[in-house]
């Protein structure tokens, strides 16, 4: 036995993934899927299994005073029903975690991210007696992508009316769903017994869009295309109490810290900046955690690289100093040619 | 003031020629017929809501580099990715023939009396010239549904008799590039903003009516208000009659050229037919997503596809033309509004002036009656639940696009006219008997086998020439 | 109990009855195996026609080696010629018929009523066809290469349609050449087929460069010469003697076994029959390669017939001058649609037909008062779907109708009549054929087995120049040599 989970739309995803190649994060296994489902999502829509992302439920009488102690920007001024993207760093000021942080309630927030850090969060909270609580066994939640994830959503009986960073609940006809904009299109959160029977529905409403289902590998090359950094495919986070590195400015990253917020490591953030820039290759094989070279000398590295099947060669998220990040500047990348380019790759599926 | 060149056709290659030329800084002008450029790559929106590509639902493929040199996936063409497979062999053929051709682009050789000794290479896809496609496709000579299914897919509304020596080279040509994301307009929009915005000026609205020439080398395009473009060399992505037999007046041209540019045989041999249905049709027992999403040829078995050939060279429309529809649609939901479906009806084998007269209003009705009745065949009840069509018939085709004949191909895919031969054997890399002159479009080597390659080759060839010194 | 022979040839067909005599020349001890009662195959007159007996095979000759009439002294033997270089001449119904002579102007006045261009065009045609195919003897004739390489690469992908339509303007000239275009069964549209034109012309016949020559006494007088050049080379023919299969040692040819069940060894097989019918029946079933076994398993699907009447009168158009070979073709396009429909298994509409009347220029070949018209059918299916006896009639029907069009009173002047029907058992034909090196077409997987019959030609006609160099290949093979 491997000891890895389902997810709660294992048995549809199973069903949908042809190629049968599969994957495991977070202890659940997962359909890695075909590249050119992230091209299809660029049509109509696709639909994406995330149920796996970590979420953990924060609760109690301070849970607002320990949530923006926690994360680089202040949370606890969100509203209920609203959300926002921070990172979490340790005592040095190295980077733990990336993730969104959602207020349900007056007294209680969900964190949702894609690598977990259960441990450490759960100490720190014991310190302000708040409750925290992995959540991620008790939803199935899908991602809706493409130009038509709205009127697959609306032909479907949900009618969207959300702002980004958002949630709100419904009641779908029968069942008790949640849907939100935390990241690129749609999310929709069901309890896991629901599960199949809001896979049906979504692709039932979805057959005159060109819905598809997608698998993880799409999901990685949208976001990938869209700019947005993962923790664990393109950095290591810092698993120690103490270690400066990996820190935001390093990962071009201090867009998320506000330098007005107290919040946990916050001496740290100092330090010499660099720029997040995204890497065309001009071939189609990627290199990922490769030190990128101008003119022989070193300016920075790749994170993560993927073929991207829309550009159709390989592209990488990287970090370099702010000289060598002008967009068109000529690298070299472990031999192979390469330029920067400005972020994001391509526009957000969704958008018009 | 005098342009470095002239591009006569805003279309797939006029562009990237444009774009390749003014990106290495050259004075650019592209001179275009139709009030807006793209060519092919327009999407139309036939009825209200309801939008396709008229000619073509995809292009033969864009070369990798050239797709990443113009950037096109970041201007907006977003293609997807092919719809199905064919043999190997000739899809791993075309990039060696594309090297080829650029190759011999870009090597600028002064022509000589000894040229023609010089050894002549090979050209890769050489041996189809003498093969049959229904000896490629690995068939015996029984009849069966999947070889004549396997040979409708091939020739994807070309026409041609596959049982012929030279009919293997119809492999060479391309449809499968990909559809577009918002139709074929796309991917000319973001060629237009490729070349645009390399500093090319690009002007509608005006045909190039002749080209100008100086002591035998070419000096410029006259448009049809009477103006000139005064340029150093002259690049035509106009099919090869349409270059030579109406730019030029036929007397300052040699005899031989004359002749080999009439001996060109184009072969117009597809209609479309356009469909707004108000809503997808009910899908059929065995037909998952994916098949929706790709072509589907109408039942055709061998005996129909020859007799369809056989009518066709008699000029008469056949009465059961190879048929693929394409319900776009599935593949790309913007196309239609919502609840509704668009579809594309290829049809094949359609003569370009019937052997009874031109096309009237009866026989464009009977031809579309007979489109229908095919669609019908694979969901019965669309025909019921059609808002709005249009049909094109080749001299439409011919018409609208200004393509010779109508054909969209440029000129028959057969050994005479292919590879080393097309347009012309003894010119190398797009280069013309004319000096100064380039070819890109359909009848140039690449026209066919892949979109904005010509374009580009022309362009090499143009600046190789310019930096030997050869055009002043 | 037989004697030894250093070789043994299969079938006394004129191209076997050479090979035999050339490699007797070179010493070897001969014997020529011949399944009829009399030697000479094709040019044997074995077909009845009412009192008559007429050649099965070819009506004229137009491609006979003249290395191998000199080698072999076939002149002095007997082969005499009664034509020496007949004109091809196109009958139309909606002009005057076309006469395309060696007289290059005057083929021009008679091709003006149609096309003055056609006209003008037709002397530097025909003088640029015959420099080309001069060339082109260096691969022909010999097994050299030719110098024009790039004229070459040309023809070899232009189809004849595209050809002819490029040169000329009207109907009546391209039609002229349709029947031509469609040697081998081959279509007028197919890539390369061009070139048949240029192997035409490339033929000599009494020193004329692309004549077509009838022999005085008809056909058979060939198979007599040659079948003399064997005698006096002491080559023994026997005929009656079908051979029933190959007897191979290893790879290698040991000799062969008669129907009868008499075994002869030899080490060298010349055979006259087409690939095909050696290597699928003469040869054991795993001596061929199991991918050429496949390849020849077909059938040709397209061939010829050739229908034989015996008149009264003489048929009207014989009086055209000069006297030739007269080409009943009305369009090429059709002919195209023909071919398309013969592959298809079914009698084609339109046909084109070649026809000789032999006795005009040799009244001996048939009483007085009697001659012999001879009709060559192209395109048609080998293997129709009714089979060919119920074809048939359909078919003469409407040759007879064609036929009696151009000439009117023919059909009531019938005296005499005959068919033959296309052979499966050639070889499928294309224009790579025709391009190989000459070891490639004659020799076989197995070796000491050659091919020196038509099979082993460029295009498939009378020749002999096969036969000439499968025996040179052959006596090479035998001396050890590798070429």
């Amino acid at each position: 036995m491997t000891g890895l989970r389902a997810t709660p739309f294992h048995g549809r995803v199973a069903e949908a993934n042809k190629l049968n190649l599969w994957e495991n994060w977070g202890g659940f296994t997962l359909a890695s899927g075909d590249p050119g489902e992230a091209l299809a999502a660029r049509f109509g829509a696709v639909v994406v299994d995330i149920s796996w992302h970590w979420r953990v439920s924060i609760r109690g009488e301070r849970a607002g005073e320990f949530v923006s102690r926690l994360l680089t920007r202040d949370a606890s001024r969100l509203r209920p029903g609203e959300a926002l993207k921070a990172l979490w760093l340790n005592d040095a000021g190295g980077v733990r975690g990336s993730g969104t942080m959602a207020r349900m309630g007056a007294e209680s927030f969900m964190l949702v991210s894609t690598a977990e850090d259960f441990g450490w969060i759960a100490d720190a909270a014991a310190l302000y007696g708040v409750a925290v609580r992995d959540v991620t066994a008790e939803e199935g939640v899908l991602t809706l992508l493409g130009p038509a994830a709205g009127k697959v959503l609306a032909a479907a009986g949900l009618e969207v009316d959300l702002g980004p960073l958002a949630l709100r609940k419904f009641f779908w006809r029968g069942l008790d769903v949640m849907l939100s904009r935390l990241g690129d299109g749609f999310e929709l959160w069901c309890k896991p017994d629901d599960a199949l029977i809001v896979w049906d529905r979504i692709f039932k409403a979805g057959r005159g869009f060109a819905l598809c289902p997608a698998g993880q590998r799409a999901l990685d090359i949208l976001d990938l295309e869209n700019g947005a950094m993962q923790p664990g495919r393109d950095f290591a986070p810092a698993r120690d109490g103490f270690s400066l590195e990996p820190s935001p400015q390093s990962l071009g990253l201090s867009g998320l810290v506000d330098r007005d917020h107290i919040f946990n490591g916050r001496a740290g953030t100092v330090g010499p900046e660099k720029v997040l820039a995204g890497i065309l290759f001009d071939s189609e094989t990627p290199a990922p955690q490769t030190v990128l070279l101008r003119n022989g000398f070193a300016v920075g590295h790749t994170l993560g690289s993927l073929v991207s099947p829309a550009l159709r060669r390989a592209i990488a998220l990287a970090v370099l100093d702010a000289d060598a990040a002008a967009p068109g500047t000529a690298l070299t990348a472990a031999g192979a040619a390469c330029r920067t380019c400005a972020l994001p790759f391509l526009p957000s599926p969704g958008s018009p | 003031m005098r342009y470095d060149a002239c591009i006569i056709g805003a279309g797939a290659d006029g562009l990237a020629a444009a774009a390749t030329l003014a990106a290495r800084g050259l004075k650019v002008a592209v001179v275009e017929r139709d009030s807006r450029p793209g060519g092919r790559c327009v999407t139309r929106e036939f009825h209200p809501g309801f939008r396709a590509s008229p000619y073509v639902d995809e292009l033969a493929p864009i070369p990798a580099d050239i797709f990443w040199s113009l950037d096109l996936a970041r201007r907006g063409a977003l293609l997807a990715p092919a719809s199905s497979s064919l043999p190997q062999a000739a899809d791993s053929l075309r990039c060696p023939i594309v090297e080829r051709v650029l190759a011999d682009a870009a090597t600028s050789a002064k022509r000589s009396l000894f040229a023609s000794r010089a050894p002549h290479a090979p050209w890769p896809g050489e041996e189809f010239s003498a093969r049959t496609l229904l000896e490629v496709l690995g068939e015996s000579s029984a009849a069966s549904t999947e070889r004549a299914h396997l040979l409708a897919s091939v020739l994807d509304g070309r026409v041609c008799d596959p049982a012929l020596a030279g009919s293997a080279l119809q492999l060479l040509a391309g449809t499968r590039g990909g559809m577009a994301a918002g139709g074929l307009g796309r991917l000319g929009e973001a060629l237009r903003g490729a070349a645009e915005e390399a500093g090319a000026e690009i002007t509608c609205g005006l045909e190039a009516t002749d080209i100008k020439r100086k002591a035998r080398r070419v000096a410029g395009v006259g448009l049809a208000d009477g103006s000139e473009i005064a340029a150093r060399a002259v690049i035509s992505t106009l099919d090869l009659k349409r270059t030579f037999l109406s730019l030029f007046s036929w007397s300052e041209l040699p005899r031989a050229l004359v002749d080999r540019v009439g001996a060109f045989r184009p072969v117009p041999g597809t209609a479309r037919l356009l469909v707004a249905l108000e809503a997808p049709p009910d899908p059929r027992a065995g037909m998952d997503a994916s098949t929706l999403r790709g072509p589907i040829h109408v039942a055709s078995d061998a005996v129909a596809l020859d007799d369809a050939y056989r009518a066709w060279r008699r000029s008469a429309v056949p009465e059961r033309p190879p048929t693929m529809l394409r319900l776009v649609s599935a593949v790309d939901p913007s196309l239609a509004p919502d609840g509704a479906a668009t579809l594309t009806v290829t049809l094949g084998a359609i003569p370009h002036t019937p052997f009874d007269g031109a096309w009237t209003h009866e026989k464009r009705d009977r031809l579309r009656d007979t489109a229908l009745a095919a669609v019908e065949t694979v969901w019965p009840g669309v025909a019921k639940r059609v808002l709005g069509l249009e049909l094109i018939v080749p001299p439409d085709v011919e018409h609208l696009l200004g393509v010779s004949g109508g054909d969209l191909t440029g000129g028959e895919l057969a050994a005479d006219q292919m590879l080393g031969f097309r347009p012309f054997a003894d010119c190398r890399g797009s280069r013309t008997p004319v000096e100064g002159l380039y070819l890109a479009g359909p009848s140039s080597a690449l026209g066919p086998l892949a979109t904005c390659a010509a374009g580009v080759a022309a362009a090499r060839a143009v600046m190789a020439d310019f930096a030997a010194g050869r055009l002043k | 109990m037989s004697d030894t022979f250093d070789a043994l040839v299969i079938g006394a067909g004129p191209n076997g009855l050479a090979a035999a005599a050339y490699l007797a020349q070179a010493g070897l001890r001969v014997a020529v195996l011949e399944a009829e009662a009399a030697a000479g195959g094709g040019c044997a007159n074995n077909l009845a026609l009412g009192d008559l007996a007429v050649p099965v095979g070819a009506q004229t000759l137009y491609a006979l080696d003249p290395r191998v009439v000199k080698d072999l002294k076939l002149v002095r033997r007997g082969l005499k010629f009664a034509a020496r270089d007949l004109a091809q001449i196109g009958l139309r119904s909606d002009g005057k018929p076309l006469a395309l002579g060696r007289d290059a102007y005057a083929a021009a006045r008679s091709i003006a009523p149609y096309s003055q261009r056609d006209a003008e065009r037709f002397v530097v045609f025909r003088r640029e066809l015959f420099a080309f195919a001069r060339v082109m003897r260096a691969m022909w004739w010999e097994d050299g290469e030719t110098e024009s390489q790039d004229e070459l690469r040309r023809l070899a992908v232009t189809g004849a349609a595209a050809f002819l339509d490029a040169a000329f303007e009207s109907e009546a000239m391209k039609a002229i050449f349709a029947f031509d275009a469609m040697a081998g069964g081959l279509s007028p549209a197919a890539a390369g087929t061009s070139l048949l034109f240029a192997w035409r012309a490339a033929q000599e016949m009494c020193g004329l460069q692309g004549a077509v020559a009838i022999p005085r006494v008809g056909m058979a007088a060939l198979a007599e010469a040659l079948s003399a050049a064997a005698g006096a080379a002491c080559v023994e023919i026997r005929t009656n003697s079908p051979v029933a299969r190959l007897l191979l040692s290893g790879d290698a040819v040991a000799g062969v076994a008669l129907a009868s069940g008499e075994e002869i060894p030899a080490r060298l097989v010349l055979s006259n029959l087409s690939r095909r019918e050696t290597l699928l029946n003469l040869a054991p079933a795993d001596a061929t390669g199991f991918a050429t076994a496949k390849r020849l398993g077909r059938a040709p699907e397209v061939g010829e017939a050739k229908l034989v009447l015996a008149l009264k009168a003489v048929p009207g158009f014989a009086a055209i001058q000069p006297a030739g070979r007269f080409v009943i073709a009305e369009r090429l396009e059709s002919c195209i649609g023909a071919h398309g429909e013969a592959r298809a298994g079914r009698l084609p509409g339109e046909l084109a037909l070649e026809a000789v009347v032999p006795t005009m220029f040799d009244p001996s070949l048939a009483p007085p008062g009697v001659h012999i018209l001879s009709v060559l059918v192209r395109p048609l299916p080998v293997s129709p779907e009714e089979g060919w006896p119920r074809l048939a009639s359909r078919l003469i029907e409407n040759v007879l109708v064609l036929l009696e069009r151009h000439a009117p009173g023919l059909y009531a002047n019938i005296v005499g009549l005959n068919f033959v029907a296309p052979k499966p058992s050639r070889d499928p034909f294309d224009v790579s054929h025709m391009l190989a090196p000459w070891r490639a077409r004659i020799s076989t997987p197995i070796g000491g087995l050659f091919l020196c019959g038509e099979a082993a030609e460029p295009v498939p006609a009378l020749s002999c120049c096969a036969a000439r160099i499968a025996a040179a290949i052959a006596v090479a093979h035998l001396k050890g040599e590798v070429r």
